[in-house]
């Protein structure tokens, strides 16, 4: 697929519009389970993490993106990222990837030269909560 | 999404018409100046701008994403033969001064110009130099 219609909100901000690149990543920690007279490495699967580092256009006009960010760098709580590959409501063929994340790291100024465009990125980690926090929850409906 | 190319254009060809004097003391937006598509009987002293329109990339994501459109504005200047180019380099350089990280509007911004190139040695009618400033379009929606 091609990727040009690529959907995130962030505590409740539709920031799709400004999203330039997207890396959503989810790992599941190995520890290792290997026993004396095992022929093979063997592990045993731990927690899980997830991570979401997003390049956006920088935008400093109110309710977007440099004051979201910001905000959300105060935020201790966490608070709820959807990522849908599309625009398109969800389905079968779209799904939503729902977490609940805290805002790990925000650069204002992604290394933009003169000349170009202004971007920053933001890394989202997942965030401790109340219960469990299992990680993204993917929903088709 | 609307194209901002046609927007853009006219916001370049006003920052010009409406500044013209600011390259040649003595000229009009009228008498000096060989607009795109228009006849034109050329004064002593004139130039011809003309708007090369190059690559757009998509810069966000969505139906309603930025793109980034990229352009170069080429300013022809003519004089007469006779009295050296010491004329039009002069006005050469005012000209780079009026759009050198210009902003004229409709989200048009320019970078550093290039220039003044002579060409056209040849030429028994006209002495010429030839700028060209690039810029960018963020067209968004």
């Amino acid at each position: 697929m091609i990727i040009k219609d690529c959907d995130i909100t962030v505590d409740s901000l539709d920031m799709s519009t400004y999203l330039r690149a997207l890396t959503f990543s989810e790992e599941v920690e190995q520890q290792d389970a290997t026993r004396h007279g095992d022929s093979a490495r063997a592990f045993e699967a731990g927690l899980r993490t997830g991570t979401v580092t997003a390049q956006f256009r920088q935008d400093f006009t109110d309710n977007t993106v440099d004051e979201k960010l910001t905000d959300l760098l105060a935020d201790t709580d966490g608070f709820v990222v959807v990522i849908k590959p599309t625009s398109a409501a969800v389905g079968a063929g779209n799904p939503s990837y729902t977490a609940t994340m805290n805002l790990e790291s925000y650069e204002r100024f992604d290394g933009s030269d003169v000349g170009s465009e202004g971007l920053c990125t933001a890394t989202f980690v997942l965030a401790r909560t109340s219960g469990d926090n299992a990680g993204f929850a993917r929903a088709v409906s | 999404m609307a194209s901002a190319v046609k927007a853009a254009a006219g916001a370049i060809y006003s920052h010009l018409s409406s500044n013209i004097t600011s390259i040649a003391s003595g000229w009009s937006a009228n008498a000096n100046v060989a607009w795109p598509g228009v006849d034109y009987d050329p004064a002593a002293e004139w130039v011809r701008p003309t708007i090369v329109w190059g690559e757009g990339i998509p810069s966000s994501m969505g139906s309603s994403g930025t793109n980034i459109v990229t352009g170069v504005l080429i300013l022809q200047l003519f004089d007469r033969p006779g009295s050296g180019y010491g004329t039009l380099n002069g006005y050469a350089d005012n000209a780079r001064n009026l759009f050198d990280r210009a902003s004229p509007g409709s989200s048009v911004e320019f970078l550093a110009a290039s220039g003044p190139r002579q060409v056209n040695q040849d030429d028994t009618r006209w002495l010429q130099v030839n700028l060209s400033i690039p810029f960018v379009l963020e067209d968004a929606s």
